[in-house]
């Protein structure tokens, strides 16, 4: 086996025999969970593009390979990762449960990075239903009202998910007769693969368990939720649907739903008083913008470079910003300091220049100024306006962040290690990042940095303004998961209902089962002397009446039947 | 074929019927005796099927043949139908003989116990070799016997009672089945099994006979397969001591309803004819709604056994749904099945079996917490949970691929949407446990509590578990592997469709 293959393989086999490790030895040192990642960063630097890798007795024949998409996905993954990892020595030092969580945590960072690397539709649906179901030991970690509530919609809403996907793929393996990862056809197959990815990404309506499930889990897990697990739901959307699909023509109706998405996001987001909560409703606001550099994909018809390459930026810039946010909740009420220093990440997804958002920001614009129709003075319109939401949700954060009541716990030195690394990567990456060269040139011309600098200082305005304005009108925050509430009345309705006609139907059953014994009691009880005689009478008069009867009937059908 | 040869299949009956009928006139405590005399049977069974599937995969047929009736024989006939259904049997009926030792160990009437015990396994093989109908049915209604006094071992009212509704059901079931037999032989003359089919020409002649037939067998079958509504024995035979409900469950009794199914479709009418007949259709129908009914059912139940009682109703018929779906995907889907849903059901009865003898917990209420008093029978629980939700990289994620797909191949769309919704609902009983096990703390002293030393619980309880469980990952995991499980039953597939 050559050197790549197995630094292919080892990308989830590494974390994957750490879980077993932890399982068997749960002393372990917490140093060496945080090396899990490593293969895999390894392997998005060094692997060239292309290398693949057949195990053909693997689940139903099992592909692995690296192509473009996987290595930027396998890049901010596995950085995410390996400093949610190793601020996690640090933040769950003193937490007795801190075993069970390193277990999950490695089961779900070996799910996120196998699914990026798998080529075939078995091995992508194993990955991403290990990644999915670890991470509810995430959700739940704490254990308090909140987190069970959480991990119950969360493990929900992964069923729904994966039961969707399922049926999306069986079809897909239907009509091409092969488990590549494909194309679906299919416009049935085409929308069930999307909702249940939508789920992941946490697409508008399909976003409730999103503002429970991250704020629940500790930091360092809801910083791969947001960072890194939601963009499987967008990597499996360009997996199995492009613009030569069925999808293809869904590309406007897909800008739609992220404008949606991204819209309501903000609204709602802004309303919330848990500051993980705004990030969670944050990241449901920029995965609609991602959605929109989807579907821009989507509309150009073509496998177009500048688009995907939007998306891919998009992605990587929206990672390692909102893990920086979330890892720096944990210094809330230590280190003002450490709240100015998230400024950085703020100001990048709000897109303000010389950030990494600016330079996203500017590949989506490309890759919508050649849309058809009317789409790009739409998007010129609106795209601004989400960034002032955006602006708006940043401000509401470090409010949040600014205000939370000081603490006198010092966080430990590697908490502080794994966050300012990642801040130097939000900061630079997406400059040096090869693919990124134009949209790095578009960032830095003058009318991009008008374009880029006015929604920010409107959306810096209106927060500054909005105490005003909220202490004069009387409201109440929506609770997170807000469409949440709906779903869950009609759930208890049906689940009422279920058990009604259960408990009749069963019930049914019993008494016809217990008037039959009853009836042979009574005979018996009748006559003592003569029970035994009575007893197998009442039997047989029943079986050989049956038996009688049937044979009677069958012979009369076997005689029509034959004539 | 003549020569000793043919003597394999009854030598394959006889190890564990021999062994049986030695074990009824030993003292209680002849303990090695007995274990060594169970072992022996079940290794000997294993070394038998050892000489055969190399035989068989060169296309030799091992049958013996005994004078019964005029016209008719006693057919035992190991074709590659019946040697997948006895390697499962006689790979299950070893890990659970080691179980049903550690179990009851301690308890009154052991001799009866596994006498009977092994009479019941030798009715599965007899049931599995059957080489045609009236030889399937004495071994049917053989084991309808033989079981009994296994649900009824514990003696109380209760296990009385449920013997009783077990007698009743399945006992009618038997009659529907010999009416169905005999009314066949006057239709057709003497008719053995044979892959692809054997009634083609009876039903070029007389089609409408034959489709009056057919519900005959599925009524007769579909008492002891569990199909929905002659289901109601099964959950009142949960009283039977874990062992037993194991073997009922993965191997005996339910497999053999769904293995008698499967033969009736393919090798008596043949699925050709049996969807030219337009039978599987309403059969699939049956099977459907089976699945979901079972799954509901299993919703609010607490008793753990019971809770899995409704599962198994649900899941021997993913098999039906596979044999009723006509196409190569839904086949293979269903015939993975009936080896997946064994060794996973196994597991999982395994498993409860353990928390009821070590911790005295009998409800689902009760396992809070339960992970981390006996973490390695949680873990194969959870397993095998997860497999039968159809979660990859499990062996249920296998079949339910290929009866899903199969269902599409069909065009039986709705069919895959039984089966996601049935997904769900097995989610909805079966992560709540697992949530309980692993995550909840421990409520107060356990009921009944047991200690085992550095163990979690007996050894010989903790590894038939960790043996199936482990089975169920690698029946997943390498699925594609080559002379595994699924190239087995491709090529038995394509023999039975002819292609």
């Amino acid at each position: 086996m050559t050197a790549l293959a197995a630094l292919l393989i080892l990308t989830w086999l590494y974390p994957l025999v750490l879980a077993v490790v932890y399982m068997v030895r749960p002393r372990t040192s917490p140093w060496l969970a945080a090396s899990a990642a490593g293969p895999a960063l390894v392997a998005a630097l060094a692997m060239p593009k292309g290398a693949a890798l057949e195990l053909s007795w693997m689940l139903l024949g099992a592909r692995y390979g690296v192509d473009e998409v996987a290595q930027t996905f396998l890049f901010f993954t596995a950085v995410l990762w390996l400093s949610a990892a190793i601020f996690g020595v640090g933040y769950l030092a003193k937490d007795n449960k801190r075993w069970r969580y390193s277990i999950y945590f490695l089961l779900a960072m070996a799910g996120n990075l196998g699914l990026i690397v798998a080529q075939d539709m078995g091995s992508f649906y194993t990955w991403y239903a290990l990644m999915s179901f670890a991470s509810y030991g995430l959700v739940v970690h704490t254990g308090d009202e909140e987190a069970r509530t959480a991990a119950r919609v969360y493990i929900i809403l992964v069923m729904i998910g994966e039961v969707l996907l399922f049926a999306g793929l069986a079809m897909l393996f239907i009509a091409s007769n092969s488990l590549a990862l494909d194309l679906a056809a299919d416009p049935l197959a085409a929308a069930l693969i999307f909702a249940s990815f939508g789920v992941k990404a946490g697409v508008v309506l399909l976003h409730v368990w999103l503002p429970l499930a991250h704020p629940a889990a500790p930091i360092p897990a809801s910083a791969v939720l947001s960072g890194a697990m939601i963009k499987a739901g967008v990597l499996g959307w360009l997996r199995f649907l492009n613009p030569v699909g069925a999808l293809g023509e869904w590309g406007g109706f897909l800008i739609g739903v992220g404008l949606v998405t991204a819209f309501y996001g903000a609204l709602i987001g802004v309303t919330q008083r848990n500051a993980k909560t705004v990030l969670a409703y944050s990241s449901i606001s920029q995965i609609g913008l991602i959605t929109v550099a989807y579907g821009a994909w989507l509309l150009t018809g073509r496998t177009d470079q500048a688009a995907l390459t939007a998306v891919l930026l998009y992605m990587m810039h929206h990672g390692l910003a909102k893990g920086a946010l979330f890892l720096g909740v944990g210094f809330a009420g230590v280190n003002r300091a450490a709240v100015a220093a998230l400024l950085l990440p703020a100001l990048a997804l709000a897109g303000f220049p010389l950030t990494s958002g600016a330079v996203a920001k500017a590949a989506l614009k490309a890759a919508t100024a050649t849309l058809p129709d009317g789409w790009p003075v739409l998007l010129n319109g609106l795209l601004p306006l989400a960034a002032v939401g955006t602006t708006l949700l940043m401000a509401r954060f470090l409010w949040l962040m600014a205000t939370t009541a000081p603490q006198a716990k010092r966080p430990p030195k590697v908490m502080w290690g794994a966050w300012l690394a990642l801040l130097v990567g939000v900061a630079g990456v997406l400059f040096v990042w090869p693919s990124a060269g134009s949209a790095v040139r578009d960032a830095f011309k003058p009318d991009s940095l008008w374009v880029a600098t006015w929604p920010v200082l409107v959306g810096a305005l209106a927060a500054a303004i909005a105490p005003w304005v909220v202490r004069s009108i009387s409201w109440s925050p929506l609770p997170a998961g807000d469409a949440l509430v709906l779903y869950i009345s009609v759930v208890v309705h049906l689940s009422q209902a279920l058990r009604v006609a259960q408990n009749s139907v069963e019930g049914g059953e019993r008494r016809l089962v217990a008037a039959f014994s009853a009836w042979r009691r009574t005979i018996a009880a009748a006559d003592p002397a003569a029970s035994w005689e009575l007893r197998l009478r009442s039997n047989w008069l029943l079986v050989g009446g049956a038996l009688l009867g049937l044979t009677l009937a069958l012979l009369w059908m076997v005689g029509a039947a034959i004539e | 074929m003549m020569g000793w040869e043919s003597f394999l299949p009854l030598l394959l009956f006889l190890s564990s019927f021999a062994p049986g009928l030695v074990i009824f006139f030993l003292e209680e405590e002849a303990h090695t005796t007995r274990t060594v005399l169970n072992l022996f049977g079940a290794l000997l069974k294993l070394a038998l099927l050892a000489i055969m599937v190399p035989g068989l995969l060169e296309g030799r047929v091992y049958e013996t043949r005994l004078p019964l009736l005029p016209e008719i024989d006693l057919v035992l006939r190991a074709d590659s139908l019946s040697v997948l259904f006895i390697v499962l049997s006689a790979s299950l009926w070893l890990v659970t003989t080691i179980y049903a030792i550690g179990y009851l160990e301690y308890s009154p009437n052991r001799s009866r116990f596994f006498g009977f015990f092994s009479l019941c396994v030798s009715s599965t093989m007899g049931i599995a070799l059957a080489g045609n109908p009236l030889t399937f049915l004495i071994f049917y209604e053989m084991l309808t016997i033989c079981t009994y006094p296994l649900v009824v071992h514990r003696g109380t009212p209760q296990a009385m009672h449920g013997g009783r509704v077990y007698l009743a059901y399945t006992l009618s079931g038997g009659v529907v089945l010999l009416i169905g037999v005999v009314s066949l032989h006057v239709l057709a003359g003497p008719v053995e099994f044979v892959d692809g089919g054997a009634l083609d020409a009876v039903g070029a002649r007389s089609p409408e006979a034959l489709r009056w037939l057919f519900p005959f067998f599925i009524v007769g079958l579909g008492v002891k397969a569990a199909l929905v509504p002659l289901h109601g024995w099964l959950p009142r035979a949960m009283v039977a001591p874990a062992p037993v409900s194991a073997l009922l469950h993965a191997v005996a009794v339910v497999k053999a309803g769904a293995f008698g199914i499967v033969r009736v479709v393919y090798d008596l009418y043949g699925v050709n004819l049996a969807h030219d007949l337009g039978l599987i259709d309403p059969l699939l129908i049956a099977a459907a709604i089976t699945i979901i009914v079972g799954s509901l059912f299993a919703l609010n139940q607490d008793d753990l056994k019971k809770r899995l009682a409704y599962s198994t109703v649900s899941q021997v018929s993913y098999i039906i749904l596979g044999a009723a779906t006509f196409g190569l995907f839904g086949a293979i889907g269903g015939l993975l099945h009936l080896v997946h849903q064994g060794v996973m059901k196994i597991t999982l009865f395994f498993c409860a079996g353990n928390f009821a003898e070590t911790l005295g917990i009998h409800k689902v209420s009760e396992m809070d917490g339960v992970g981390r008093r006996m973490p390695l029978t949680m873990a194969a629980f959870t397993i095998a949970a997860l497999g039968m939700i159809g979660i990859p990289p499990t062996a249920g994620f296998i079949s339910k691929w290929f009866l899903g797909a199969g269902s599409l191949q069909a065009e039986n769309g709705w069919a895959l949407g039984v089966l996601l919704t049935s997904s769900l609902l097995n989610a909805a009983y079966f992560l709540p446990i697992l949530y309980r096990g692993w995550f909840k703390p421990q409520q107060g002293e356990w009921p009944e509590e047991h200690l085992y030393g550095r163990m979690e619980t007996h050894w010989m309880l903790l590894f038939p578990p960790a043996i199936t469980g482990a089975f169920v990952l690698l029946l997943g995991v390498l699925a594609n592997m080559p002379f595994g499980l699924l190239r087995w039953v491709e090529f038995l597939i394509l023999l039975e469709y002819r292609l």
